[in-house]
């Protein structure tokens, strides 16, 4: 799946949040499987305080097998590098957005596959 | 199934013994991609693809007493090219016996981490370990730079490609084994801090000899990749390479059976760890895995962020940058290859099984609770019947090097 697409289901199912989601820009357009890599996150609505970000595979009740490091780029862009999302399947990307002292969490899931 | 068996062509998928759904093809084509696959860069190793380096690697790999006076057994000892490089037994035997079994050589030049645990960062760091292990070669660096010196065909080789050895070799008060570990530390100790480092840089210029030939060991085509060849190029002999019954095994690895989880990709494997939930084997402490190899790899002094690699930029293998342990790592071993797998009974980290038929019973069955950590949730019983068992065992012998 392409995440564009996974992008708009998110905001469809995270409405009710406040915030709009952050946009998040992979490498070549998509997370790759088994790879270290690294993304950046674009906050639309402006500056925060700081970010975060974490992964988990739900349905097997793990993590990921790194600690991903988050630097800022400027006001509203931020590099997070040392991802990996090592096993195929279902993952959910955890972005966390704190600003006046509020932290507010975004999810943004994706399916890799053993094939991509 | 449209777009992926379209591609392949109808005559092709005419000829299949299984009918597969479009996801199943992707699958099955990802284990045997068009192009074979060469182990990657190793730019923390500059010998990794010398010619030079190659011939003199194999000639240490296959040399007796490598490790010096008093030793007798070379990496073939325990690596044998006829029994799959591995060594067809249950524990490996060096100069004493572990509770380990002897992955092959084949295919470890893929790998971002070497040992059941990963402990090793590179081919060449990994190969320090079995020197100077007491229960392996039962030698020390030292001892091989004396083997070396004092074989008029390796000293050739090794000056012509790396220059001179170290004077120590050659001193009067020079001993013949040196280390710095238990056994030899006290002499390595002894020794000045300038001799030390020649010491160790030409142990590493030698272990770095050895991983270049190591990294042309390599999986040849098999039997399931005529078979997929030839399903892309409408070949019907070809198509013919993989019996009916392994086309249903392999329909089970990439389906039902959900091997590809973690066996994925042309090596069938992830070179991730996993914890599949063995249970205690007789009275051997289980084994730590992932949590350990962390922290060792972190340490070691040839690794590849360390001042012996030919590459300490800060890109050097990232991943050690942030890894981490945590309780789904515990217990947790490295996935092997399935290419050859046929050739390296018996299976497992402790070689507890000896027979393909017993590794897929126990994914079939999963009995008891895991000797230490957690099993994987990916992992669920499967309960397959016994023609399914013997389907899996066919696909996994088809795999091997023709
Ligand atoms: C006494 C038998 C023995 C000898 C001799 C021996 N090995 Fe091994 N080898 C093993 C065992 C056992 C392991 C697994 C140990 C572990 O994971 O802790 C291993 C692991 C390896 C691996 C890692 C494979 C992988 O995919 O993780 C490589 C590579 C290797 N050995 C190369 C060598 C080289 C090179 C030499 C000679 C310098 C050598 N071995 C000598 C028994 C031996
Ligand atoms: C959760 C990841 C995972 C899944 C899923 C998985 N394996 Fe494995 N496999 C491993 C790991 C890790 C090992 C090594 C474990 C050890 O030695 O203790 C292994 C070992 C093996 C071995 C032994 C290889 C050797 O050289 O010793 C075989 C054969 C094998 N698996 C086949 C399969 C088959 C067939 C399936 C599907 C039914 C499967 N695996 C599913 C992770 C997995």
């Amino acid at each position: 799946m392409r995440i564009k697409t996974l992008l708009l289901i998110v905001f469809g199912a995270l409405a009710s949040c406040q915030s709009p989601l952050p946009l998040l820009h992979f490498p070549s357009g998509q997370a790759p499987l088994n790879e270290i890599f690294s993304f950046e996150v674009e906050l639309v609505d402006g500056p925060a305080e700081s970010v975060s970000v974490d992964a988990d595979m739900p349905a097997h009740g793990h993590g990921m097998i790194t600690a991903p490091v988050v630097i800022k780029i400027d006001e509203t862009h931020y590099r997070v590098d040392g991802m990996m999302l090592h096993m195929p399947g279902y993952w959910e990307i955890y972005v966390e957005v704190s600003r006046n002292g509020q932290s507010e969490r975004f999810m943004v899931p994706l399916t890799l596959e053993a094939w991509q | 199934m449209a777009i992926v068996s379209l591609a392949l062509g109808l005559v092709s998928m005419m000829q299949l013994s299984v009918d597969l759904t479009d996801d199943e093809l992707r699958a099955m084509l990802s284990l045997s991609p068009p192009e074979s696959p060469t182990p990657r860069a190793k730019p923390t190793n500059k010998f990794a693809d010398n010619p030079k380096a190659i011939e003199l690697g194999e000639k240490l790999f296959f040399r007796e007493g490598l490790a010096g006076e008093g030793t007798t057994q070379s990496c073939a000892s325990c690596h044998n090219p006829d029994l799959g490089w591995a060594d067809g037994i249950q524990f490996a035997k060096g100069d004493g016996v572990g509770t380990l079994n002897t992955p092959t050589v084949r295919n470890s030049a893929f790998s971002n981490f070497v040992f059941w645990d990963g402990r090793a960062d590179s081919l060449w760091a990994q190969a320090a370990h079995p020197i100077e292990s007491p229960i392996e070669m039962h030698g020390s660096r030292l001892g091989v730079l004396h083997t070396i010196n004092d074989d008029v065909e390796l000293k050739k080789l090794w000056v012509e490609l790396f220059g001179e050895l170290p004077k120590y070799l050659t001193s009067d008060i020079g001993a013949l084994h040196a280390a710095p570990n238990e056994e030899f530390g006290e002499i390595w100790q002894g020794i000045k801090a300038s001799e030390q480092l020649a010491i160790n840089t030409a142990f590493v210029k030698t272990l770095k000899a050895i991983a270049a030939f190591e990294r042309t060991v390599i999986s040849k085509h098999s039997n399931f990749d005529l078979f997929v060849n030839g399903l892309r190029k409408n070949d019907i002999e070809l198509i013919e390479k993989l019996s009916p019954q392994a086309q249903r095994g392999m329909q089970l690895f990439v389906g039902k059976a959900n091997c590809i989880n973690c066996h994925f990709g042309p090596l069938l494997s992830d070179g991730q760890f996993h914890n599949i939930g063995l249970e205690p084997y007789q009275d051997i402490l289980p084994v730590v895995g992932r949590p350990d190899g962390i922290e060792k790899v972190r340490l070691d002094l040839f690794n590849g962020r360390n001042r012996f690699s030919d590459d300490t930029s800060w890109k050097a293998n990232g991943q050690m940058l942030y890894m981490i342990s945590n309780e789904h790592t515990v217990g947790a071993l490295k996935t092997p290859s399935l290419r050859d797998v046929a050739l390296t009974a018996p299976y497992m980290h402790d070689g507890r099984f000896a027979t393909l038929e017993a590794v897929v019973q126990f994914y079939s069955l999963l009995p008891g609770f895991p000797g230490i950590g957690h099993r994987e949730e990916t992992l669920n019983r499967l309960l397959l019947s016994d023609d399914e068992l013997a389907e899996l065992v066919a696909f996994l012998k088809s795999l091997s090097s023709l």
